[in-house]
């Protein structure tokens, strides 16, 4: 045999391995070749030395255990097919599908009115607690308000009667106080409200969920 | 000759011949041949097992007109010749052992 038949069917042999090992392989093989014949050996007797091309091939391969889940014997990667062969898993999802969709269709008063009295309930909750939240900012505002007004009042009345001046003075001084921790309280308060109704509609998949969004970001970035 | 025990074997045998001098496919062959059965379609998976541990490295040089890749022992590949001595003192010591015991019996 000589060298270039070597080599054809060495490659037939080990056409699974990456284009960059197969090269490697005949880099080997062809140096051991020139070495030889350099040596005085004659091509013929060459490769007749290395044995067995499936053997060659075989350690080669032994070599990639990835690529032995890949291997299978010709018969196996082309089978019989018989007389009558049963559906492929492709043919069989499509004709789920199908299924699927004319269920859905016929179904549909029942499931469509049923998505919509959740979605009406759920609307209904999230405007719940957004006027509870805009009501007591109402509130707040009023007691600020009314604290601010008051003290004008004091003031204006002072020279009609001082005590009763200072009383007004007290009390409006008093609902600053409140409204000011009111509004401590009702920051708080709104900031709860909204991750509420975030991770409410997260829940029910109306909203992307957090993690995908920081995936998305990690990928975009990649891209970029 | 057990294939695993063998397969080890052959490594530190390579990685020995080149701890003398740098080396190519043809000549480890023959320097080993006289000691060990070696085959080329052996020596390439270990060459490429050797590499992929990180005990040889490999580099090329031009000769009669051509290129040759060398194959060159690193620190990863002595340590490894320095552990198979150790091993086989152990071995060794067990083998005596199995001998004695065979004796006896």
């Amino acid at each position: 045999m000589k060298r270039d038949d070597f080599f054809t069917l060495l490659s037939e042999k080990i056409s699974p391995l990456p284009a960059e090992e197969r090269n490697k392989l005949y880099e080997y093989y062809n140096e051991i070749i020139l070495d030889k014949k350099d040596a005085g050996i004659d091509e013929d007797t060459i490769i007749a030395s290395f044995g067995d091309i499936d053997e060659i091939a075989a350690r080669v391969l032994s070599e990639y255990p990835e690529l032995k889940a890949e291997q299978q014997p010709v018969h196996q990667q082309q089978p019989v097919m018989p007389l009558n062969p049963p559906s492929s898993p492709k043919q069989r999802s499509a004709a789920v599908n199908v299924l699927i969709m004319i269920g859905l269709i016929l179904g549909s008063p029942v499931w469509l009115s049923l998505i919509l009295a959740a979605a009406v309930v759920l609307l209904s909750v999230i405007i719940t607690i957004a006027a509870l939240v805009i009501a007591f900012w109402i509130m707040d505002a009023a007691f600020l308000l009314s604290g601010f007004a008051g003290c004008f009042y004091a003031f204006w009345i002072i020279p009609q009667g001082p005590a009763f001046a200072f009383f007004c003075m007290g009390i409006s001084l008093f609902f600053i106080g409140l409204g000011c921790l009111c509004a401590v309280g009702m920051v708080k308060l709104s900031v709860l409200s909204v991750r509420f109704i975030r991770w409410m509609l997260r829940t029910i998949g109306a909203l992307p969920h957090r993690k995908a969004f920081q995936k998305g970001d990690g990928i975009h970035e990649k891209i970029i | 000759m057990d294939a695993q025990l063998k397969k080890g074997l052959l490594e530190v045998c390579v990685l020995a011949v080149l701890k003398k001098e740098s080396s190519y496919g043809y000549k480890i062959i023959g320097d080993l041949s006289p000691y060990v059965e070696i085959s080329e379609s052996t020596l390439y998976p270990i060459l490429k097992r050797l590499e992929n541990k990180s005990c040889v490295t490999t580099f090329t040089q031009e000769y009669n007109g051509r290129l040759r890749k060398y194959y060159c022992i690193t620190e990863e590949g002595k340590r490894r010749i320095s552990d198979f001595m150790e091993e086989w003192a152990e071995l060794t010591r067990v083998y005596d052992f199995i001998v004695k015991e065979e004796t006896q019996g």
